[in-house]
């Protein structure tokens, strides 16, 4: 009994609150506008931005409030979309693709801090990892949905993604989260478990 | 971040829902669909009908600038490939090749159409529906309260943002920090500074807001009470049988034609 009760502590006994809500919303606000900004940078490779800073945010919002977090990107990509007149409808695999940067790392590593020369190379790997895989299905609704040829999407637009998003992540969120994760820790924000 | 205004077209009289329905999903899946330019321009032409019909002002003319220019920097990358066609041009750049050929430009125009398209419609939403109407529309679609009170905070809260922003650099302008000289690097660098008390300025607005969200018991499953809760009403229910039976129509006529 005490087990199925400790197993069922988590998010289905206590259901969506405030402090999800919040999470979802402050990873929106600061992921989108940081899109946003990059937006205006009039160089494309396809409907892809050759400069893609909010993806060394994304990491660090799958760690610091886990799914609410990720979720919360979906909702920051689609925000900075409605500014500049994009429809999010055609872009089903790249939204979802802003979910997976910071769920693989979310749910992964669930630390406040890094605690030594393991977590750091946990954080990169699972960062490195969550970003191939979003950069895949970015590329694939390019292919799929934008009908961009394969040639150029996995000849060109794949490995500049490599580049702008994968190396930038890798190199820059584990010095924000080091940076940071103290500040969002004592704001009270910070959640232990993936599911909040 | 405020791209509704109040007129009375047609298009501003209806649900949130039926918008995001008819211009959202149902006519956004059409032109993904459509290989000719000649039904592409056809359906742009109708697009932007529809466009003027709206009476944007001309701020919101100015919009499609941006537009513009991001669907041809985008369309610009099917130059990397060989799509057929009468060769024009030609450039070898040792991994890639630029190639302007007749096949090409047509790719590249049909990229262009498609996204203007889109943004049209698009825009047709955002202009003639508020935020809350949005919101209203979301719901109708059977999604989650906390999502929809996600977006609807996230759309609240864009422009406070940027309100919260320029008040910590000008608090950071006052104690001497200046953000108008210096070369790049040394701007992105002050600009940097501002990012913790942002932070901060942000977290203590949320932890109000969060506050405020428990008291009106966010995330209780019974039964809410709506200040602002507007009907489908008759117009709709004609607007999306409309919408519905011209997608059945080019659904019908794309098995018969190529369009």
């Amino acid at each position: 009994m005490s087990q199925l009760t400790s197993m069922q502590s988590g998010l289905p006994k206590r259901g969506v609150t405030a402090r999800h809500i919040v999470a979802m919303v402050i990873s929106a606000l600061i992921f989108g506008a940081t899109i946003y900004i990059s937006r205006f940078v009039p160089i494309k490779l396809g409907t892809v931005q050759v400069l893609y800073p909010a993806a060394i945010f994304a990491p660090l919002f799958g760690v610091w409030f886990g799914v609410w977090g990720s979720a919360g990107l979906v909702v920051g990509n689609i925000l900075s979309m409605v500014v500049v007149g994009m429809n999010p409808a055609i872009y089903p695999l790249a939204l979802l693709a802003q979910f997976i940067m910071g769920f693989v790392p979310g749910i992964a590593f669930r630390k406040v801090r890094f605690e030594g020369a393991k977590d750091r190379i946990v954080f990169i790997v699972t960062v490195t990892l969550g970003m191939i895989l979003s950069t895949v299905l970015v590329a694939l609704n390019l292919v799929l949905i934008q009908k961009i040829p394969g040639n150029v999407v996995w000849g060109t637009i794949w490995p500049w993604m490599q580049v702008s998003n994968t190396l930038a992540a890798a190199i820059f969120s584990p010095l924000l989260f080091a940076w940071m994760s103290d500040y969002m820790n004592k704001s009270g924000l910070f959640f232990k478990r993936f599911l909040g | 971040m405020q791209l509704y205004y109040p007129s009375n077209s047609l298009l501003h009289y209806l649900h949130g829902f039926t918008k995001i329905l008819v211009f959202g999903l149902l006519l956004t899946f059409i032109p993904l669909f459509m290989d000719q330019l000649v039904s592409l321009t056809v359906l742009l032409l109708v697009c932007l009908a529809l466009f003027i019909y709206i009476r944007p002002s001309r701020w919101h003319w100015l919009l499609l600038v941006p537009v513009l220019i991001l669907s041809f920097t985008m369309s610009l990358s099917y130059f990397l490939s060989d799509a057929g066609g009468t060769l024009y041009f030609q450039a070898d750049l040792g991994y890639w090749k630029i190639i302007i050929s007749s096949g090409n430009i047509a790719v590249s125009l049909k990229f262009m159409c498609r996204m203007l398209i889109w943004c049209l419609l698009f825009f047709l939403i955002l202009f003639t529906t508020s935020n809350e109407d949005i919101v209203m529309g979301l719901k109708k679609f059977g999604l989650p309260e906390f999502v929809t009170l996600s977006v609807s905070l996230a759309l609240r809260y864009w422009s406070l943002m940027i309100f919260d922003v320029k008040t910590v650099m000008d608090a950071q302008y006052v104690r001497g920090v200046d953000f108008r000289s210096g070369n790049l690097y040394a701007r992105s660098v002050r600009f940097a500074s501002t990012l913790v008390p942002v932070l901060f300025v942000f977290l203590k607005r949320f932890r109000t807001t969060s506050f405020a969200l428990t008291l009106k018991g966010a995330g209780r499953k019974n039964k809410r009470t709506y200040y602002y809760n507007p009907r489908i009403t008759g117009i709709d229910k004609r607007v999306i049988l409309a919408g519905g039976l011209l997608f059945i129509t080019w659904l019908g006529l794309r098995c018969f034609f190529t369009l």
